[in-house]
């Protein structure tokens, strides 16, 4: 059994090392950036923050949902999503319908979906 | 798509498309005269390359790595952290770099408490300009690629191994002869369907990091496009560009298309 042999075992414990560290350096910057988003200026300014908050507080996130453009923006985002998810669902589904059958003029149809999809326009 | 035409126009916005006047293929022309042109094209190619092979190279290399790891608990958490940056959009990841990459940022810090070194400016030198891109790029999606490989490997048949090892095949080679050949399809046809993507070298990335420090290594067609087009008005030249591209994409998809379907009999329609 090749999971017993000494070889393999110094293979696994360098493996999770190794792994584990490319994980912490995807994980970290975020965390980084949580933690400075929960602290106050002073602290962000004087680089005290690292991966924990420094002074405590949700003073960012009050002022952004408080400030009118960021809501606007974000109900504008969000509409556009939904709708858009759901208009551009309906279309393809029926005519990935259409197109599944056979008919006239159907790969020269699914040329111009392609093309579009492939030359936009300037 | 009307708005092609702007390429073969000498465009001006208050005479539109049908006054503005005609001169043909000059504006193809000038992307070879241009040297700023030549070189966003020169430096679209190699980051993209570079990018493309690498991309398909470390997401195998990681997946196989992970697939050896038997505690299932700590292979779902390294899986679920390594694909989060994919989520974040390049604008704040782009923040998170020139928080980081900066000459009082972190890892300038580290350097210079372990080696003494001065600061590097990743950001502002046309040599590192490229790595950093490229590394930054690999860092951000190398997790979601790996999914695909993942599951490809989860779904090999685990009786292949066990003949392997019935026939005293060692870990290595029951990853070179099982793993990796059972892989092979997949891998062709992620590798010759990225091959549409050779001029598109990550218009967000590069948009979000570059400055005019860096335009020698680091500007690509698109970036290039926007900064003719939008910010000096060439509008006919910026869209012969991005025309240009467009074709040079469209040839390259029909045929690594085709070589997808020849190699790994691979088909969409």
């Amino acid at each position: 059994m090749y999971h017993k042999s000494k070889g393999y075992k110094i293979f696994s414990f360098f493996n999770y090392i190794f792994l584990i560290l490319i994980a912490l350096s995807c994980f970290l910057p975020m965390l980084h950036l949580l933690a400075q988003s929960l602290s106050s200026k002073a602290a962000i300014n004087g680089n005290l923050v690292s991966f924990w908050p420094v002074d405590f507080n949700a003073d960012a996130y009050v002022k952004t949902f408080k400030n009118s453009n960021f809501t606007g923006s974000m109900q504008v985002s969000v509409f556009r999503t939904v709708l858009g998810t759901l208009i551009s669902m309906f279309i393809i589904t029926t005519a990935g319908y259409a197109l599944s059958k056979d008919f006239r003029g159907r790969n020269a149809l699914m040329w111009v979906f392609i093309f579009t999809m492939l030359f936009s326009g300037g | 798509m009307v708005g092609l035409v702007m390429a073969f126009q000498d465009y001006k916005p208050w005479l539109g498309l049908t006054g503005s006047t005609w001169i043909g293929w000059d504006n193809f022309a000038r992307i070879f005269q241009y040297k700023e042109a030549t070189q966003a094209i020169t430096n679209t190619l190699i980051i993209a390359v570079i990018k493309i092979i690498v991309g398909i190279i470390v997401p195998i290399f990681m997946a196989i790595l992970l697939s050896e790891i038997r505690n299932m608990g700590v292979k779902k958490s390294i899986q679920t952290l390594v694909y989060l940056p994919h989520f974040l959009s390049w604008v704040t990841v782009a923040g998170i770099m020139i928080d980081i990459l900066g000459l009082d940022g972190g890892i300038n810090h580290f350097l210079s408490n372990l080696f003494g070194s001065k600061p590097i400016f990743f950001l502002g030198d046309p040599v590192l300009f490229r790595p950093t891109v490229i590394i930054s790029d690999l860092w951000k999606n190398f997790g979601f690629g790996m999914i695909v490989y993942l599951a490809v490997i989860t779904g090999i048949d685990p009786s292949y191994y066990e003949a392997a090892e019935i026939d005293g095949a060692s870990r290595w080679q029951q990853i070179r002869h099982v793993t990796l050949p059972s892989m092979m399809p997949m891998i062709i046809v992620i590798a010759t369907l990225s091959l549409g993507n050779i001029l598109d070298a990550g218009f967000d990335q590069i948009f979000n990091l570059y400055n005019p420090l860096v335009y020698s290594t680091g500007d690509i067609i698109d970036t290039y496009v926007y900064r003719s087009s939008l910010l000096n008005g060439q509008y006919g030249f910026g869209t012969a560009v991005g025309l240009f591209k467009s074709g040079i994409s469209f040839i390259l998809i029909v045929v690594s298309y085709r070589i997808a379907y020849k190699v790994a009999n691979y088909k969409i329609f």
